[in-house]
């Protein structure tokens, strides 16, 4: 059995039913939808076809224990994740916040019951873990000016203003 | 809270004013859940017509990007400038309540007056929200249009608002503070125009919402969150939120002193650390007379970029919050700055800074005191009212700590294990056997046999962890049980009736129920476990977290049929690990056969001691040795070698429910 998802651009994706219902939205929406194509208005259809693409990887993946919130820092990423989360930084930010539209997120997870959880902890994974892991993968061992360079941002702070962060906060400081 | 927004969103409880996300939190770092919740709400609400957004400075600096059902057509913003409810009143905490918190009609009144004079159409919103009680004194409104793509208004001289931006069906929107403010809150003047900037630009991780930012951060480490903090105001306050949860010991003394002097500096963040860890090699602390009244400290202005106004002072009193400053108070703290040269004093800590700090460290819930914290650190004794696990390593005890122990009645649980130099006057009245209300909640203690016999007694304990490691003589039933190395000189100390420890732990106000044998030499296995089969017969949970140098499985055996409550147990066995190392490339057998051999073993104890103990439900095994165990866990936390990979803590920590016919 399928359903269809129609994207912000007006694309269609006819998915496996089984794949779209580990996106806990959609499978929020497909028991009101009936046979409606379920629109996702803030999700681009390249975006889409990545996270389904890795819902259809994991489809079959046993389910991890729990995420009771006290999951390991690793920031280990299994072979075929590096893989697909290698990608422009437009589209991995845009599947991180797809993800997070799509509550692909463990957080949101918490306050529901556990089979819930259970059965879309796996999925989460896009947002909670793999995208999540691969910034901070990026950031890691970098200086402010080369964390500002990578992401093209400008810094907004006033020199008074900086000094008095890095005195605040120099205990930090590795030396 | 957050679900609770969410679901007045779909609700639509409140008419045409569908969304009320007015402050009800102390807490600034929960605000971005909950507008990041509400925005989730909105989106999910096709019908709403209007969105209240109210704030406090805390939020200003900060930008929040809404998706707008197609009917919103407006959005009205406050800013409480000078107080909220849960500041300004104390009798109420932490919820509005409009019978005791009424509004400032003079306030209000300036408020609409200043509205009115705007060009915009406003007076049917405020009418209702001012209708609901809703409005706080204080409180200055604007509204933002749709149709009016760009917005500049000036609320008052501390605050404006600027702009809303259209793309699409998102609109942000941005407060800033005028330069003036900036200057006394240290925020960037141009953090608007800069979030706004950075909010639509789809290259940078700043316009992630604030819950993935900090679930990003998670993963990186102290010097990461550091530069963090310093890349832009965007990354600064999810950055300092992680980086102040958990405070591990700084690297050096002068780091441990600097960071108390933050703390004792910068109370916003100061109240986001749960866990903090005090390290300090050759740290010496010192009292400053003409500044050690902490009453003066208190009122003193934090000069910080994180200080915000919600901080309450003890009376209630909040002369801050109306941004007033007391030049005495400023000079309090200040003059004690100028004081503390870096030079001069590099190890020197105030114990006035140390008080401070700990006052500000209202959300304390684990403290971890590491050895060579002087005993002058703990002359204050202000009680941490959410403190609630305390762990002091090595030999860090001595009687102003204990004092000041004594002060922490919420402990629930402690780690503890008094030193030879314990002696009874080190507490209070006499020492804790004579003082019921002495930690009258601790349910965990991990401790050893001198503090076993000094704190079971009267107290709740349901979990017990005894440690063995520096005992060189035990006594039971007359039979003396020595380890190898011994002298009569440390035996003196360190020899112990195991009678007279049974009968400590029978004491506690409730029955132990779980119990962990820990750090211990081979000769001590047999009466130790004697003594907890015949002490502590009603326990539910036994654990050996002890090395399996020889075989413990016949001693178990024994000992099970004398717990007749006991549900699950908790052994060392082989490493199955180990021995899949041991054959990787050296034998022809596979993973799998080593896996299934071992698997057969265990299998064979499982049986066999399900026969002797009917009530057994649950056999855990765990490495042969807790330094192993500790070893595979970093292993598995930080995966460092590509041979392990495969590892999973369910590869060394095995779970075997206990089958019966």
């Amino acid at each position: 059995m399928s359903i269809t998802i129609v994207t912000s651009d007006n694309e269609q994706f006819c998915v496996e039913k089984l794949v779209a219902q580990r996106i806990a939205l959609i499978e929020d929406m497909v028991e009101n939808a009936g046979d409606r194509p379920i629109p996702l208005p803030n999700v681009t259809a390249s975006v889409l076809r990545k996270i389904l693409e890795y819902c259809e990887h994991h489809k079959n993946d046993p389910l991890p224990p729990y995420d009771d919130g006290s999951r390991s820092r690793t920031t280990h990423i299994s072979e075929w994740d590096q893989k697909f989360i290698t990608v422009d930084q437009e589209m991995l930010f845009e599947i991180i916040l797809a993800a997070n539209y799509l509550e692909m997120k463990p957080l949101l997870y918490v306050r529901l019951n556990v089979p819930r959880v259970q059965c879309l902890t796996a999925c989460n994974a896009v947002a909670g873990d793999i995208g999540c892991k691969t910034v901070a993968n990026m950031i890691k061992g970098k200086s402010p000016e080369e964390i500002r360079k990578l992401f093209n941002i400008v810094n907004n702070f006033t020199p008074e203003e900086e000094a008095q962060i890095r005195k605040e906060a120099e205990w930090a400081e590795d030396r | 809270m957050v679900s609770a927004y969410v679901e007045t969103c779909k609700l639509q409880i409140i008419g045409p004013i569908n969304l009320d996300l007015s402050r009800h939190c102390a807490n600034p770092m929960a605000d971005s859940k909950r507008y990041h919740a509400a925005g989730v709400g909105i989106a999910a609400s096709p019908k709403i017509e209007y969105i209240i957004m109210h704030g406090t400075e805390s939020e200003c600096g900060d930008t929040r990007t809404v998706r707008l059902p197609k009917k919103c057509s407006a959005i009205a913003v406050s800013t409480c400038i000078t107080r909220n409810a849960e500041q300004s009143c104390g009798a109420c905490r932490f919820d509005w309540d409009e019978s005791q918190c009424a509004p400032d009609p003079r306030r209000l009144e300036d408020s609409e007056q200043f509205l009115q004079n705007t060009a915009l159409s406003i007076e049917p919103i405020l009418t209702r929200i001012w209708k609901r009680g809703r409005c706080m004194s204080g409180v200055d409104q604007t509204l933002l249009r749709v149709s009016q793509p760009k917005f500049s208004m000036k609320l008052n001289s501390r605050l404006s608002v600027k702009g809303a931006k259209c793309v699409g069906s998102e609109w942000s929107i941005g407060l800033t503070p005028t330069p003036s403010e900036c200057f006394r809150r240290r925020l960037p003047e141009a953090s608007y125009s800069q979030l706004l900037y950075t909010g639509m630009n789809k290259n940078s991780p700043s316009n992630l919402p604030y819950d993935i930012l900090r679930q990003i951060f998670e993963y990186l480490g102290r010097a990461d969150l550091y530069a963090l903090s310093l890349v832009c105001t965007t990354f600064l306050h999810p950055a300092s939120a992680v980086l102040y949860q958990i405070i591990l010991p700084p690297s050096s003394t002068t780091q441990f002193i600097r960071l108390f002097w933050t703390l004792s500096k910068a109370p916003l963040v100061t109240r986001s650390v749960h866990t903090l860890h005090l390290a300090a090699r050759g740290l010496r602390v010192v009292q400053l007379a003409s500044t050690n009244n902490l009453d003066t400290l208190l009122k003193a202005q934090p000069s910080s970029t994180f200080s915000s106004t919600d901080v309450v002072t003890p009376n209630g009193a909040s002369d801050r919050h109306q941004g007033v400053r007391n030049p005495q108070e400023e000079d309090g703290f200040g003059s004690l700055e100028r004081v503390f040269d870096e030079a001069q004093f590099s190890n020197m800590l105030p114990l006035v800074v140390v008080e401070r700090a700990f006052y500000n460290l209202s959300s304390l819930q684990e403290l971890v005191i590491h050895p060579h914290i002087p005993f002058l650190f703990w002359s204050f004794t202000r009680q941490m009212p959410n403190l609630r696990h305390v762990r002091i390593l090595g030999r860090a005890d001595s009687t102003l700590l204990l004092f000041w122990l004594a002060k922490q009645t919420n402990l629930v649980s402690l780690h503890y294990e008094p030193s030879e130099h314990y002696v009874t006057q080190w507490f209070p009245s006499g020492g804790p056997e004579s003082e019921g209300h002495f930690l009258s909640n601790l349910k965990t203690l991990r401790t050893n046999v001198r503090g076993a016999i000094l704190l079971a007694p009267q107290r709740p304990i349901v979990n017990l962890r005894l440690e063995f490691g520096d005992v060189v003589e035990v006594k039971l039933d007359g039979k003396v049980y020595r380890r190898g190395q011994y002298s009569p000189t440390t035996a003196a100390s360190n020899s112990w009736s195991l009678h007279e420890l049974g009968e400590s732990l029978r004491k506690t106000r409730v029955p132990i129920n779980s119990f962990t044998l820990g750090d211990c030499c081979t000769t001590h296995y047999a009466p130790l476990l004697t003594m907890v089969s015949r002490y502590l017969s009603q326990i539910t949970h036994l654990s050996l977290a002890v090395e399996y140098e020889y075989p413990l499985d016949h001693l178990v055996h024994s000992t099970l049929p004398l717990l007749p409550h006991l549900l699950i147990l908790e052994v060392p066995t082989t490493d199955l690990f180990h021995l899949m190392e041991a054959v990787r490339g050296k034998s022809n057998e596979s993973n799998s056969e080593v896996s299934e051999q071992w698997r057969e073993v265990q299998s064979d104890k499982v049986l066999k001691w399900s026969k002797a103990s009917r009530s057994l439900r649950l056999v855990i095994f765990h490495p042969s040795s807790p330094l192993i165990e500790s070893k595979l866990r970093s292993l598995v936390k930080y995966r460092n070698s590509p041979h392990t990979n495969w590892i999973t803590e369910r590869s060394f920590i095995h779970k075997w429910p206990v089958s019966r016919p």
